[in-house]
């Protein structure tokens, strides 16, 4: 079976700008990946190649076997689609953009179902579009993209405009499409809308992927690190506690009456919590795992490991 | 091609709404009722043939800029705004949304000049002294297949264009140099022609030639020469029994007299050169285009 996505050096330059550069990916059948990176690392361009809105500079793309240059017809018609920047046709209803879709696609799908799908209000159905707020256009386009059960579904920035309630539903309409077997590639700068459906991830800097993994893997790449924040009272001055001596602490700031300490070794959590006991109170404890936030900020900011960064002020 | 209806369709019912659409509509009615109406207050006989004489008189400015302002945003109006992603996230081809659009603005153009003609017979038949409805014929041909044409130059300028203001420039510049500027000698691609070859050279060209040249390079111009050809053609042959015999065969010999090449025929094929090539060549940039 030929992978949903397989990508070839595909390269796209823009004058002197390189937006894509050799970018190898393969993204397989059935899977949920979540295609990171901030703003402007090439991920809209990587998805416009694959749709064939532009044309590689180098290299080549395949989408579901079929070459995105010279068979972009099958392509788009197994692929929902909610693309980049869109705008919605002023003038037609949310109902008349659902059956222009199904029309196009010559699909036999209810539009009012898949309206309702995306949580569209019954009495926004007849509305003209140009009404909508961004959030509503964002559940139309989906609607539109969800047609003729696409055997993948490319969603770019899918959350945009949402509220929490609309990015939950927009995440079970994600799974449950997975689950009847779409393939689902989507992008988004926004860490937590991949944490939570992804089963891979990959992390696109300067037009090239700094990282594509599950979100386990690439923790545990990061270093699995944890942060540990202790409450005190009084704060110890600087210095007073080194606790940049421990093998496996990271990192150990000072602000107000918490101090946060970073460890890649969980093991010397007790060890620091000692430390810190010996010299004030400790009042409070909180521990937790690395979160993909500070995940993500090592790999698209300067430097490949923030812990390379050591810094101890406490 | 069942995409290219879609297209089409969409397209269509988007324009219906629009008020620009009705706007056109309105003022082609009143238009209507003023060129074909208006005379029969003023009283005395009026025929047909006067008004048809002023009809693509008034065509030629007239409808090719209707028909610009109808087509120019077809395309580039999606690409700027942003709904082409939508178009193209779908399975359509390039070549179906260039000959969408050019159906539904086509569609649409027809139909208001339908309308127009519909108004002018039905005012010439009951309220002219001769209504001389024959005329009317190849009036609407000739008037039908300019609007296409200019919806073709029109939607095809918009297939080359990325932005609505680029789309405007080249929907403005073609209208001033096919139609006011080439009839002024001093600024027209055929006195700038004849400047070169007859002044600067010394070649003795013909003024057909130049003539010829005017109406290759403007439709409007091709759709103004072959319709006066063809309407006092038809006019001398079949209506004007009042005009004595002489002076007809003079006025007839004065047309025939014409090069063969400004002949209606030739005129026809002009037009239909300028039917096929801005779509052509719209389709042909939009092909290579980047999108989004």
């Amino acid at each position: 079976m030929a992978p949903a996505i397989r990508t070839n050096n595909l390269t796209k330059r823009f004058g002197s700008l390189t937006a894509v550069d050799g970018l190898d990916l393969t993204i397989e059948e059935g899977e949920i990946f979540g295609f990171l990176g901030p703003n402007g690392a090439g991920k809209s361009t990587t998805i416009n190649l694959l749709l064939d809105f532009i044309r590689p500079s180098d290299g080549s793309a395949e989408v579901l076997g079929y070459d995105t240059r010279s068979e972009s017809i099958p392509i788009r018609d197994r692929t929902g689609v909610l693309p980049e920047g869109f705008s919605v046709y002023e003038r037609l209803t949310a109902l008349e953009h659902v059956e222009y879709a199904i029309e196009t696609k010559d699909a036999a799908d209810d539009p009012r179902d898949l309206l309702d799908r995306v949580h569209l209000d019954r009495e926004a159905h007849e509305r003209k579009a140009g009404e909508f707020s961004t959030g509503m256009t964002q559940r139309l386009a989906l609607a539109m993209a969800l047609v003729d059960d696409p055997d993948l579904l490319v969603l770019d920035e899918p959350s945009s405009g949402l509220d929490p309630t609309g990015i939950q539903e927009m995440r079970d309409i994600i799974r449950s499409e997975a689950d009847s077997g779409t393939t689902v590639f989507f992008s988004s700068h926004q860490l937590p809308q991949v944490e939570a459906v992804c089963d891979r991830v990959g992390i696109m800097r300067d037009g090239s992927m700094a990282a594509i993994d599950t979100i386990e893997n690439l923790r545990d790449d990061a270093g699995g690190s944890t942060t540990m924040e202790l409450e005190v009272d009084p704060m110890p001055g600087p210095d007073e506690l080194s606790l940049s001596e421990f093998e496996g602490v990271v990192s150990a700031t000072g602000h107000g009456d918490v101090i946060e300490v970073t460890c890649t070794d969980p093991s010397v959590k007790v060890e620091v919590v000692k430390r810190v006991d010996a010299t004030t109170t400790v009042t409070d404890i909180v521990s937790e795992e690395t979160d993909l936030e500070q995940l993500f900020n090592q790999y698209t900011t300067d430097g490949d490991h923030a812990a390379d960064e050591r810094e101890v002020t406490a | 091609m069942r995409n290219l209806t879609a297209i089409a369709r969409r397209d269509f019912l988007d324009a219906r709404r629009s008020l620009l659409v009705w706007a056109v509509f309105a003022f082609y009615a009143v238009i209507a009722l003023l060129i074909f109406g208006g005379p029969t207050l003023v009283g005395g006989d009026v025929s047909s043939f006067g008004i048809i004489g002023l009809v693509s008189t008034l065509g030629l400015f007239l409808l090719p800029f209707v028909a610009l302002v109808a087509g120019y945003l077809a395309i580039a109006g999606e690409r700027e705004r942003g709904t082409v992603n939508f178009m193209m996230g779908l399975p359509n081809t390039r070549k179906e949304v260039v000959l969408g659009k050019f159906l539904s603005r086509g569609a649409l153009m027809v139909a208001a000049t339908l309308v127009v003609f519909l108004i002018g017979a039905t005012i010439a038949a009951t309220q002219y002294a001769d209504p001389q409805l024959r005329l009317f014929v190849p009036t609407l041909a000739f008037t039908a297949l300019l609007v296409l044409v200019m919806v073709s130059v029109a939607v095809g300028i918009s297939a080359m264009t990325a932005s609505r203001s680029r789309a405007m420039a080249g929907a403005v510049g073609f209208y001033f140099v096919t139609i006011p500027f080439n009839l002024v000698p001093t600024v027209s691609v055929p006195g700038i022609i004849r400047y070169v070859t007859n002044d600067l050279f010394g070649m003795s060209l013909e003024q057909d030639v130049f003539n010829f040249i005017q109406v290759l390079i403007s439709p409007a111009m091709a759709y103004a020469q072959g319709l006066e050809v063809v309407t006092q053609r038809m006019w001398l042959n079949e209506y004007a029994t009042d005009v004595p015999e002489e002076s007809k065969q003079q006025f007839l010999e004065r047309l025939n007299d014409q090069a063969w090449y400004l002949g209606p025929e030739v005129m026809v094929v002009i037009l239909l050169v300028w039917l096929v090539a801005p779509l052509a060549l719209g389709y042909w940039r939009f092909k290579g285009a980047e999108l989004g």
